[in-house]
């Protein structure tokens, strides 16, 4: 990004607490149909939200949020995430994760009886994005 | 006349009476702090999320189609939800709150609707079933400290409900927090929903939106997300004002328990002072005799 871009306030709310409230250059987040990338002036829109990593772009700095469900309203002045848990890395439990990993994988495998598949399987992605955001920047990320 | 032994007895029980309404004072507003600061914290998300509902009925009021929204059937079978705490030694917080439960019924089934009740909180649950009401549902243990995930399990199932037509309408009795000392009994109509109950939001203009992946998808998303956290609200305001109760009524309980020590003690130096005048007067009366 050479020149200076536009700031917009972005929000990321949850019923547990305001995540983030700060101006930033730039969002990228999962929705259900794949990855949107938020710039100021961004056409009005309301979308359903995924699980996935969140990344928005504040001067040089890439912040990473894990979003676990949601949905989004961008609007003319501001871009509102109503998540219903976000978390930074710094608050996530990444042996927690490693072990949710591990017990998802393991139901997913055994088909036991009984197998709420759609619950697993939410759990899975939800220790994945968990452990993704704790590794760090991706390479493809870099600006 | 009591004696010296029995108004000790007196004054040492009551001073352990006192000294537990304390400690439950104390317990309470400690409680109370918390579930304010689970309600402050949520408040943001709240008004957000009533604010994109807001504000995706400003962008096409057809899109009221949604079966959540009032009009698409009679109303014949109420739910009512009940919130209160799990237990007592809150003056007339459960009864405030079941009374109003109970009125709403009345009037509802004046209007000709069959209803049925969903408790949440073990005295919620006593006060309903006392008056009579058909209970379909209790929920305890969770009245203090409610969470997210348990508004949506309820909510969740009430909306199965509603779909199927089991309920065409369902109101949440619930306590508004005030103050420490002071609450409003509520009872709010969470389904249907009415675009009116949206228009009181800010007058924020919304031109055009796009929605994605599409408006019935976004809208059937959002709802269930607006119910939950109606519900969780109603929950946790209900969990900040029941301890508000707790701890004004063990206040003035810890009040009362002073009021009596201090009687008692009177009383107790009374009956101690005329007890030794007796017992000069014995003397004297005695020696007068031998001489």
């Amino acid at each position: 990004m050479a020149e200076k871009s536009k700031k917009f306030r972005l929000r990321i709310v949850t019923p547990a607490k305001t995540a983030v409230d700060k101006n930033v250059d730039m969002v990228i987040m999962q929705t259900v149909d794949g990855q949107i990338g938020v710039l100021s002036g961004h056409e009005p829109l309301t979308t359903v939200l995924g699980i996935g990593t969140l990344r928005y772009y504040d001067d040089e700095k890439i912040e990473r949020v894990a979003l676990l469900g949601g949905f989004t309203e961008i609007g003319q002045t501001e871009v509102v995430v109503l998540a219903d848990i976000a978390e930074h890395p710094d608050e996530i439990d990444a042996e927690r994760a490693r072990r949710a990993e591990e017990r998802a994988r393991k139901r997913l495998k055994d088909k036991a009886e009984g197998l709420d598949y759609l619950r697993a399987e939410l759990a899975l992605r939800k220790s994945l994005v968990r452990q993704e955001i704790m590794a760090g920047p991706l390479t493809s990320e870099k600006k | 006349m009591a004696t010296m032994r029995d108004i000790k007895g007196r004054i040492r029980s009551v001073t352990t009476t006192k000294k537990t309404t304390k400690a439950m004072n104390l317990v309470s507003s400690a409680k109370m702090a918390r579930a304010r600061g689970k309600l402050n914290a949520a408040s943001p998300y709240f008004s957000l999320v009533r604010r994109a509902i807001s504000d995706i009925l400003k962008t096409d009021a057809k899109l009221i189609e949604h079966p959540a929204f009032e009009g698409f059937r009679t109303i014949k079978k109420t739910l009512v939800v009940v919130i209160a705490n799990d237990r007592g030694l809150c003056g007339g917080y459960n009864a405030n709150i079941t009374k109003l439960a109970a009125n709403l019924a009345v009037q509802l089934s004046d209007e000709g609707k069959e209803v049925a009740f969903i408790t949440i909180g073990n005295k919620a649950r006593d006060f309903m079933r006392r008056s009579g009401a058909n209970i379909v549902k209790s929920y305890f243990g969770i009245s203090e400290s409610p969470s997210m995930e348990d508004a949506r399990e309820i909510v969740e199932e009430i909306v199965e409900q509603y779909e199927n037509g089991d309920y065409d309408e369902v109101y949440v009795c619930h306590t508004q927090f005030v103050s420490a000392i002071s609450y409003i009994p509520t009872a709010l109509r969470l389904l249907p929903m009415s675009a009116e109950d949206f228009k009181d939001e800010d007058d924020r203009k919304i031109d055009i939106m796009k929605f994605e992946p599409s408006t019935e998808e976004v809208l059937s998303y959002a709802i269930p997300k607006y119910l939950g956290t109606a519900m969780f609200e109603c929950m946790i305001t209900s969990a900040a004002s029941g301890q508000g109760a707790t701890m004004t009524a063990m206040d003035s309980a810890t009040e009362n328990a002073e009021n009596i020590i201090s009687d008692l003690t009177l009383m107790l130096n009374r009956v101690r002072q005329a007890a030794i005048t007796q017992e000069i007067s014995e003397i004297v009366g005695g020696a007068n005799a031998l001489s």
